[in-house]
C-alpha cells in the first residue's frame, strides 16, 4: 500500500459506527496520485459514511482519513482548497443561483476560473438564475461538478453523483469526467452503483460489503482473474471424485444447472484452466471475461452462499 | 476573513426579507398614536414607545427564529456540508453565519425604526431612558442561545434528559448560593454574581455552540454531545465559582470589616455587636457578635434586628428571619411570604463557649419599633407595629407570652422594666394639629400581672426628636430636645418636671451616683456642667481650647470620658479628656479616639442596657475615622487595636 504522504487519499483502519450500528469498519485503502478509484458498495454498504469521514465533515470513531497525507479531519480546511466535491445529496442553498453558487465559491478560492465555471454551465445547459432548489436533480449534480472543478481541484470526490440521474445527465457527467482526467490527470475518488460507466474509467477498484472493504484491486488486475467458466460434467467409468474438479481455483460463486456447472472464479490463469479442461468428467469447459458489474455482483451479492464466499473473500483480502 | 464575509453575506442575503418586513412593519409605530388620537408631544412619546418595544421585539424574533435555524439546520440534514466541503475554517462558518443572522437581526430593527425616526425629526425618546441599543445587545445574546437549544432539540439524542438533569443541578447551585446571598442582603455581591453568571453563561453558549459546529460539523448527534460538554463544563465552572465567591462573601469574618458602623456593647462584660462593609464585598455588611477579650466571634444570620444584651452581659436576644434552611414553600408557619420569612426572637448564651443561638418561638409579625429585656434577662417586652401597634410581654426560656396589649398608635416607642411585672412605655406621637406646640411626648405604664395599661400623662410638647435617658433606678428622666437643645430633669413615673438643665445642651447623661453630667456648646467655649439629682448646678467644666465637647462613657463612678473636638464636624484630631468630677479637674488622655458609649447613646433609654461604669462598653473607641474600633483605659494606659488595620 501506498504510504499515506504519498497517497491521494488514504484511510487507515477506519471505522464509523451510529451507536450499536457499525457503518463501516476496519477499511484501510490507499489511492495514488492520478488514480480513479472506484468504491463499489450496495446502499447502506457505509460508503457515505466513508466519503464524509474522507472530506472531514464526520470524525470516524475509530481509525484515520488522510488527504495528501494530512489527517483530514484536524485540516479539513486548508484540504479543501484541492479538492473538489460533488456529493450524494446536492447541497447547495436552495435559494441560491448556480451564478450565486459560483460567485460565492469564487471568494474562497485563490485558483478559481470563472470562465470554465461558466463553459461547463453552458455546457451543461443549466439554467444559471434558476435557485437551486428548483433544478432538476440532474442539474444540480452538473452544478456541483461545474463548482466541484472551478479551483482545478487535485483530487475530485464525488458520492454516487449519477444517483437518480438520466441517462443523458449521467453521460454528460462522465464526459467532462474523462475530460478533466485527459486535460490535468485530477485524482478521482468515486463511490458509485453505476459500475457501468466507470468500467472505463476506474483505474482501481474498492468493494464494500457490510461496512468492510472486502476488494481493493487495479481494476485490470481484478478483470483479469475474475472469470465465468461454464462446463458439463460427466459420470465416466474413471471418474474417481466428484465435485473437486475446481478445487484449482477459488470459486466466489457456482451454480449448477441442468447442463451443468455455471462458476465464478477469482484466481483465473490459462494454465489452471488448461489443466482444468483435461479433469476426468469436465466437458465442454468454456471460460468468459467478466464486466465489472457482474464481479460486482459475484462479490458483493446478497444470497447466503454468497455472503460465505464474500467472508472468505475478505480473509484474502486481509491476508 | 474573505471566507467570513463570503459566508455572512450569504446568510444576509438569504434571509433579506426579513429587512423589507421589517420597513412595512415600521409604519405600525406612525399609525398606532393617529389611530389613539394623540397629538404633539403625547403622540411622539406613544410613537416612541411603541417603535421601541416593536424594534426589540423585532431584533429578539429574528435573533431567536434564526438562530433556531441557521446552522442546526443544516447540521441536521447535513446541508452544511456544501461549506465544510470549502476551504473554510468551522470558525469561519460559525461565526459568518452567526454575525450574518446578527447583523440582519439588528438591521431589521434599524430600519423598523427608520419611519418613525423621519416623522420624528431623526430623534426618538426612548421609555424610562433606557437605551435601545442596550436592548438590542441583548436581543442578540438569543441567537447562540436559540442556535444550541436548536442543536438540543433536532439531535433527538437521550442527551437531551442529561441535560435538563444538568440545567436542574446547576439551576439548583446557583439557587443555593443566590439565596443565601439574598438571605444574607448581599446585594451588591449578588449583583455581581449574576452578572457573572450571566457572562459565564453567554460566553457558554458562544463555545458551546462552536465546538457543536466545529466537532460536530455533519453529524447533529455528535454536535449535540460536543455542545453538552462544552456549554456544562463552562455553565458548571461558572456556577460553581459564583457558589464559590457567594460562600467566600458570607463567609467574612469580623477582621474582613474595612469599615465598621454600628455597635453596641453589652452593659457588662466584653461583648458587643460589630457590623461593617466587608472587604472586596461591595456594599455586603456583615454583623457579629464578638467578645472583644478572648476574639470569639459568631455571625448573625439574615434580616438580623435589635440585639439587646442582659444586664449582667451573659446573654444576648435579637430579632431575625428563621434560619431553616427548607424551601420557604414547605413552611407553613403563619405570616410566610416568599419574600419575608417570620420574624423571630433569638437568644444566646455569652457565657458558654459552646453555646448555639436558641430560637424562642416568639415570632413577631413586623420589625419591633422597641424592644426591652427584665434586668434579670427572663423576660422581654416587645413593641411592634403589627396593624397599628401591640405591646406584648413573653418569658424567654419558654416562649410563652405573659400579657399583650393594644397601644392606641402605631409610631414610636420606647421601653424598659421599671420593675419585674410592670412595662414603662415613652411615646413621641405624631403633631395632633397645626395649634399644637409640636409632637406630645407621653408616659405609660403596663402592669402585665394585673394587664392594665396606665392613663397617659404627658411630659410635653417637641417640636424636634428628643433624646431620653433614664437613671439607673427608672425613677427620673432626661429629656433633650435636639431642636431647643434643652434638657429637663422629670419624674419618670408622674411626668412631674423637676428641673431645667440646660438651654444650649449638646449632650446629657446621668452618672452611676445619680449625678447628671450635661454637655454644652454656643458661643462661648464648650463645658460639661454637673448637677446633682435634684437638678442643681453642682460645678462646671470648660473646654477652652475646644469647638464642642461629647460625653463618652463613666470609666469609673465619677469619672467620664469627654471628646473635645477642634472643629465641630470632625473628630479624628479631637483630644480625649478623662473628667473627674470628684476633683473638679480633667486631663487629656489620647487623640483621634471616638467614645462607642457616645455613638450608641440613643439606645440608652432604658436603664438596662447603659454601659456600667468601668464596663470594657466604655473602653471602647472608634479610630482612624471608624475603620478600626480600639480598647483604651484612660485609667491604665492599657491600649490595643480590636478590629481593623491596627489589630495585633
Amino acid at each position: 500500500m501506498t504510504s499515506p504522504r504519498e497517497a491521494a487519499v488514504s484511510l487507515e483502519r477506519l471505522m464509523v459506527r451510529y451507536g450499536h450500528a457499525t457503518a463501516c469498519e476496519d477499511v484501510s485503502l490507499s489511492v495514488t496520485r492520478g488514480a480513479v478509484y472506484a468504491l463499489l458498495g450496495r446502499n447502506g454498504a457505509g460508503k457515505s459514511s466513508l466519503v464524509r469521514c474522507l472530506l472531514g465533515q464526520q470524525k470516524p470513531t475509530a481509525g484515520r482519513a488522510f488527504l495528501f497525507g494530512e489527517d483530514v479531519w484536524k485540516r479539513r480546511a486548508s484540504l479543501m482548497a484541492r479538492v473538489g466535491v460533488v456529493p450524494e445529496e446536492p447541497d447547495a442553498p436552495p435559494a441560491m443561483t448556480a451564478r450565486q453558487i459560483a460567485d460565492f465559491c469564487r471568494r474562497l478560492y485563490p485558483s478559481w476560473d470563472q470562465a470554465a465555471v461558466n463553459q461547463r454551465l453552458e455546457r451543461f445547459g443549466v439554467p444559471t438564475d434558476v435557485p437551486f432548489g428548483k433544478l432538476s436533480k440532474g442539474e444540480k449534480g452538473e452544478v456541483m461538478l461545474a463548482v466541484a472543478l472551478g479551483h482545478e481541484p487535485e483530487l475530485l470526490i464525488l458520492d454516487d453523483p449519477t444517483l437518480g440521474l438520466d441517462v443523458v445527465a449521467r453521460k454528460a457527467l462522465y464526459e467532462e469526467l474523462v475530460g478533466e482526467l485527459a486535460d490535468r490527470g485530477t485524482t478521482v475518488f468515486i463511490t458509485t452503483h453505476d459500475l457501468s460507466g466507470i468500467e472505463g474509467i476506474a483505474t482501481r477498484v474498492g468493494i464494500l460489503k457490510d461496512g468492510r472493504l472486502v476488494l481493493d484491486e487495479d481494476a485490470e488486475t481484478l478483470k483479469s482473474r475474475f472469470r465465468r467458466i461454464r462446463y458439463g460434467n460427466e459420470i465416466t467409468e474413471t471418474r474417481s471424485a466428484y465435485g473437486t474438479e475446481l478445487d484449482a481455483f477459488e470459486a466466489v460463486k457456482v451454480k449448477v444447472r441442468g447442463w451443468g456447472v455455471d462458476a465464478v472464479v477469482s484466481n483465473y490463469d490459462d494454465l489452471s484452466f488448461e489443466r482444468f479442461r483435461q479433469t476426468d468428467g469436465v466437458v465442454d469447459a468454456e471460460v468468459a471475461p467478466m464486466s465489472l458489474e457482474e464481479i460486482f455482483l459475484a462479490v458483493a451479492g446478497e444470497g447466503p452462499a454468497e455472503k460465505a464466499i464474500g467472508a472468505q473473500i475478505a480473509k484474502g483480502a486481509s491476508r | 476573513m474573505r471566507g467570513f464575509v463570503a459566508v455572512a453575506r450569504r446568510e444576509i442575503a438569504e434571509n433579506r426579507m426579513a429587512l423589507l418586513a421589517a420597513l412595512i412593519a415600521g409604519m405600525s409605530p406612525i399609525a398606532v398614536p393617529i389611530v389613539r388620537n394623540f397629538h404633539g408631544a403625547h403622540a411622539s412619546e406613544e410613537r416612541s414607545l411603541v417603535v421601541f418595544f416593536a424594534a426589540v421585539t423585532l431584533a429578539a424574533g429574528l435573533s431567536i427564529a434564526l438562530g433556531f435555524s441557521t446552522l442546526s439546520q443544516g447540521i441536521s440534514n447535513r446541508r452544511i456540508g456544501f461549506f465544510f466541503a470549502r476551504p473554510l475554517s468551522s470558525l469561519t462558518i460559525w461565526a459568518g453565519k452567526l454575525t450574518g443572522v446578527a447583523a440582519l437581526a439588528l438591521a431589521a430593527a434599524l430600519i423598523e425604526t427608520l419611519p418613525s425616526l423621519l416623522v420624528s425629526g431623526g430623534h426618538l425618546q426612548t421609555p424610562f431612558g433606557w437605551s435601545l441599543w442596550l436592548f438590542l445587545a441583548l436581543a442578540l445574546l438569543l441567537i447562540p442561545v436559540s442556535h444550541a437549544l436548536s442543536v438540543l432539540l433536532r439531535s433527538r439524542s437521550a442527551w437531551l434528559a442529561l441535560d435538563l438533569a444538568l440545567t436542574v443541578l446547576a439551576a439548583l447551585i446557583v439557587g443555593v448560593s443566590t439565596r443565601a446571598l439574598i438571605r444574607e442582603l448581599a446585594a451588591d455581591a449578588l449583583t455581581r454574581g449574576l452578572i457573572g453568571l450571566a457572562i459565564v453563561l453567554s460566553a457558554a453558549f458562544l463555545a458551546a455552540g462552536f465546538a457543536a459546529v466545529s466537532l460536530g460539523r455533519t453529524d447533529i448527534r455528535r454536535a449535540h454531545r460536543a455542545l453538552s460538554k462544552f456549554f456544562w463544563a463552562i455553565t458548571f465552572s461558572g456556577a460553581l465559582l459564583s457558589a464559590g465567591y457567594a460562600y467566600w462573601v458570607i463567609a467574612a469574618t469580623p477582621g474582613d470589616l474595612e469599615e465598621i458602623g454600628i455597635t453596641v456593647t453589652a452593659p457588662q462584660g466584653a461583648w458587643l455587636t460589630v457590623g461593617g462593609r466587608a472587604r472586596l464585598r461591595g456594599e455586603y455588611r456583615p454583623n457579629f457578635l464578638l467578645d472583644t477579650s478572648s476574639g470569639r466571634w459568631w455571625k448573625a444570620q439574615e434580616y438580623y434586628h435589635s440585639v439587646v444584651f442582659s444586664r449582667d452581659g451573659r446573654q444576648a436576644v435579637w430579632i431575625q428571619g428563621d434560619p431553616d434552611p427548607r424551601l420557604g414553600i414547605f413552611d407553613r408557619r403563619e405570616a410566610w411570604t416568599p419574600w419575608r420569612r417570620p420574624l423571630e426572637l433569638y437568644m444566646r448564651d455569652l457565657t458558654a463557649l459552646s453555646s448555639k443561638p436558641v430560637a424562642t418561638r416568639i415570632f413577631v409579625r413586623t420589625t419591633p419599633i422597641a424592644l426591652a429585656l427584665s434586668p434579670d434577662g427572663s423576660r422581654i417586652a416587645v413593641a411592634d407595629s403589627h396593624e397599628g401597634s401591640t405591646l406584648s410581654v413573653y418569658e424567654l426560656a419558654s416562649g410563652r407570652s405573659l400579657a399583650s396589649v393594644r397601644l392606641p398608635y402605631s409610631g414610636g416607642a420606647r421601653l424598659y422594666f421599671v420593675a419585674p411585672d410592670r412595662v414603662r412605655i415613652f411615646t413621641n406621637l405624631p403633631s395632633s394639629g397645626p395649634t399644637t406646640p409640636g409632637r406630645p411626648l407621653q408616659v405609660r405604664d403596663f402592669d402585665f400581672s394585673a394587664g392594665k395599661l396606665s392613663p397617659p400623662r404627658e411630659i410635653g410638647f417637641f417640636q424636634g426628636g428628643v433624646l431620653l435617658r433614664v437613671e439607673p433606678s427608672g425613677q427620673r428622666l432626661l429629656v433633650r430636645d435636639f431642636k431647643k437643645k434643652r434638657v429637663e430633669l422629670f419624674d419618670a413615673g408622674t411626668a412631674e418636671r423637676l428641673a431645667t438643665l440646660s438651654e444650649k445642651s449638646t449632650g446629657a447623661d446621668f452618672l452611676s451616683n445619680g449625678r447628671i453630667a450635661v454637655a454644652e456648646g454656643g458661643p462661648e467655649a464648650p463645658r460639661i456642667r454637673l448637677f446633682d439629682g435634684s437638678g442643681r448646678d453642682l460645678l462646671p467644666i470648660a473646654f477652652d481650647a475646644a469647638a464642642s465637647v461629647t460625653l463618652g462613657g463613666e470609666i469609673a463612678p465619677g469619672k467620664l470620658v469627654v471628646l473635645a473636638r477642634r472643629r465641630a464636624d470632625r473628630w479624628t484630631d479631637g483630644a480625649l479628656f478623662l473628667v473627674d468630677f470628684d476633683r473638679g479637674e480633667k486631663r487629656s488622655v489620647a487623640v483621634g479616639l471616638y467614645p462607642i458609649a457616645s455613638s450608641q447613646a440613643w439606645r440608652n433609654d432604658d436603664p438596662s442596657s447603659r454601659p456600667a461604669p468601668g464596663s470594657d462598653a466604655t473602653k471602647l473607641f472608634y479610630a482612624a475615622a471608624g475603620n478600626s474600633l480600639v480598647y483604651f483605659d484612660p485609667l491604665t494606659g492599657e491600649r490595643h487595636a480590636v478590629l481593623g488595620p491596627h489589630r495585633p
